[in-house]
């Protein structure tokens, strides 16, 4: 999609301090929230197998009173420092964000540092108030255990970079690490196209606008059924086949896999893109105005 | 208008993608979506208020009946939350056709966007008030005796069964205000190739009914939880405010379905964007959009 104005869009674009600018997409909630509770899950299975060592030791050799109280201290860090220290070692990832694919960095897209990463975790507490208490659903007495987390929601939506108040404080976003391949030009099945492209006149100008559409149908259109190609042309090679003066019943999808390999393959002279995409062989003694599915015209 | 240049950026997400962009569809349309909303959940706050509100009267309750205060609130809870699971379709009506709107244009006009869904009423009310269960969950309330006892056949059974078909129906073809409001196909036709609403349905929603379930299992987990959320942060609130931490029948009566109504909006906003999604991998639809552009620029250029 061309982007003359400001789209509603997850991703932001970080200017580095080179004065590059990236586009990440930028985590929400509901994306960081797999992430927080697999580091819980993480958090609680760790805790429970150094609690049964523990407490087997502690009882063996008699202090299990003190057992208890290291219990309660490890706990306590694992729980303010957990996070800090893997968004440090990890450069901005904690395994349950690895594993997700999201990353902390600085919003000038830097990698964070200790203080950074710490601070986020710190106020974590923050962002979960308010806090509710499990009298309020008539279980037990007065604890405010119960997380609501609305603080970080209502945080998150009143900026674009869904920064909770961890994030603001320290100066940190959260990305989505997603790999984009770029493809080169695609194959196009039918020989055909290459012919009826040499038909185009010489002077029919493909717009960039027109190249970048033709480029997303041609990478789609195999996805499609036959009807749904041919409605989806039709908008374009419908004015075009008249325009050039081909024949009624020429394919609207075979149209603009003409018009793509006249703006892809036959307008450029770079040898190694012809022989990359030129996956027709010879020309083969074909009709090029022959529609591939004959469907009749609405 | 210019196709290829939408308000929201078209291209395919996965769900947790799409939560989160309704976040920022809220903030941006906040005013428009808040008015819409309201012009479609007030009546039936109002309404469900004069089905059921009289359950937390509890001056009445004493007098009339013999349940004990947590039995009311439980019953007052269990059948708000299923009336409103059942109805919450139809309050986003006028805030979908005013997205359908923005997706395009700059700032509609929210005076167009009712025009447009009065137009469309007739289909509306067969698919949502009747088809979908809307009428019938009122008129089985109706029928509940008032300060009367629980009616274990009418609140325990059949209301359940009603929501458990409401919102089956719902999570399988979800996007009926979308194929009504926005694409307006016809509601009968005789032409075997005219796309009316019940087929346009079948074609849009039959190849995902795998994806759509486990869309909807997540959906309902997760407005579940934002309802619980949202109550509870009002209980905090009032607690704060004036020291009292009780869920008092007031909170109940008014605070409960606002949070729930709420949540509702959130989730109509997600819907609507998971309807594009739908629409981009089933049918290329942001590739048919820029041709559609292509082919208006063509045309403007007289060719």
């Amino acid at each position: 999609m061309s982007s003359e104005m400001t789209q509603i869009d997850s991703t932001v674009e970080v200017v580095t301090p080179e004065n590059i600018a990236f586009h990440y997409q930028v985590a929400g909630p509901f994306r960081r929230l797999p992430a927080f509770l697999l580091d819980l899950l993480i958090r609680a299975a760790g805790f429970a197998v150094i609690a049964l060592v523990i407490s087997l030791v502690g009882g063996t050799i008699g202090v299990g009173g003190m057992s208890f109280a290291v219990l309660a201290i490890i706990w306590f860090l694992s729980d303010w420092f957990y996070g800090g220290i893997c968004e440090t070692m990890l450069n901005g990832q904690t395994p349950g964000k690895r594993t997700m694919g999201i990353r902390v960095l600085t919003v000038s897209g830097q990698p964070i540092n200790g203080v950074q990463a710490v601070m986020r975790n710190f106020l974590r507490s923050v962002d979960m108030m308010p806090m509710l208490s499990l009298e309020v659903m008539g279980l037990a007495a007065p604890a405010y255990i119960v997380p609501t987390c609305i603080l970080a929601l209502v945080t998150m939506t009143l900026n674009r970079r869904y920064q909770r108040l961890g994030d603001i404080v320290s100066g940190t976003i959260v990305v989505v690490e997603e790999r984009q391949w770029l493809t080169g030009v695609a194959k196009l099945e039918d020989s055909r196209a290459a012919q009826l492209a040499n038909y185009i006149p010489a002077d029919f100008v493909i717009t960039r606008s027109m190249s970048r559409s033709l480029a997303g149908y041609v990478d789609r259109r195999r996805f499609f059924s036959t009807a749904r190609r041919r409605e989806v042309a039709r908008h374009v090679a419908e004015p075009l086949i008249e325009r050039f003066g081909f024949p009624p019943d020429t394919s609207y999808d075979l149209m603009l896999c003409a018009l793509y390999y006249r703006a892809f393959v036959a307008d450029r002279t770079d040898e190694e893109a012809l022989d990359a995409a030129n996956p027709f062989g010879p020309p083969a003694a074909v009709q090029p105005f022959q529609s591939s599915v004959p469907i009749p015209k609405s | 208008m210019q196709l290829d240049n939408t308000h929201i950026a078209v291209k395919e997400r996965n769900l947790v993608d799409i939560c989160d962009l309704s976040l920022h569809v809220m903030r941006h349309y906040w005013r428009p979506i808040v008015l819409t909303s309201l012009a479609g959940a007030l009546p039936l706050m109002v309404l469900n208020h004069l089905l059921i509100g009289w359950m937390m009267d509890l001056e009445f309750r004493d007098a009339f009946f013999y349940l004990d205060e947590s039995s009311a609130i439980t019953r007052y809870v269990w059948d708000m939350s299923l009336l409103i699971a059942i109805e919450a379709p139809l309050a986003s009506i006028f805030a979908t056709a005013y997205l359908g709107q923005a997706v395009f244009v700059d700032q509609p006009k929210i005076r167009d966007v009712f025009r447009d869904v009065f137009k469309m009423s007739p289909r509306v009310i067969w698919c949502q008030l009747l088809v979908r269960g809307i009428l019938p969950a009122w008129l089985l309330l109706l029928a509940v005796p008032r300060y009367g006892d629980f009616e274990v056949g009418l609140e325990a059974m059949l209301l359940p069964l009603l929501a458990m078909y409401a919102v089956g129906l719902r999570v399988f073809r979800p996007f009926i205000n979308e194929i009504v409001l926005l694409e307006r196909n016809p509601l009968i036709s005789r032409d075997r190739s005219m796309m009316t609403i019940g087929r346009r349905s079948t074609q849009i929603h039959a190849p995902s009914y795998s994806d759509l379930f486990t869309q909807g299992l997540g959906l309902s987990l997760m407005t579940f939880c934002l309802a619980v959320a949202m109550f509870g942060n009002f209980v905090f609130l009032k607690g704060v405010l004036v020291n009292s931490w009780k869920v008092s029948p007031f909170m109940l009566l008014y605070a409960f379905p606002l949070a729930c109504w709420m949540v509702a909006i959130y989730i109509n906003v997600v819907r609507f964007l998971r309807y594009l999604d739908l629409r981009i991998r089933h049918e290329g639809w942001e590739v048919e959009l820029r041709m559609r552009a292509e082919a208006n620029r063509m045309a403007s250029k007289s060719f």
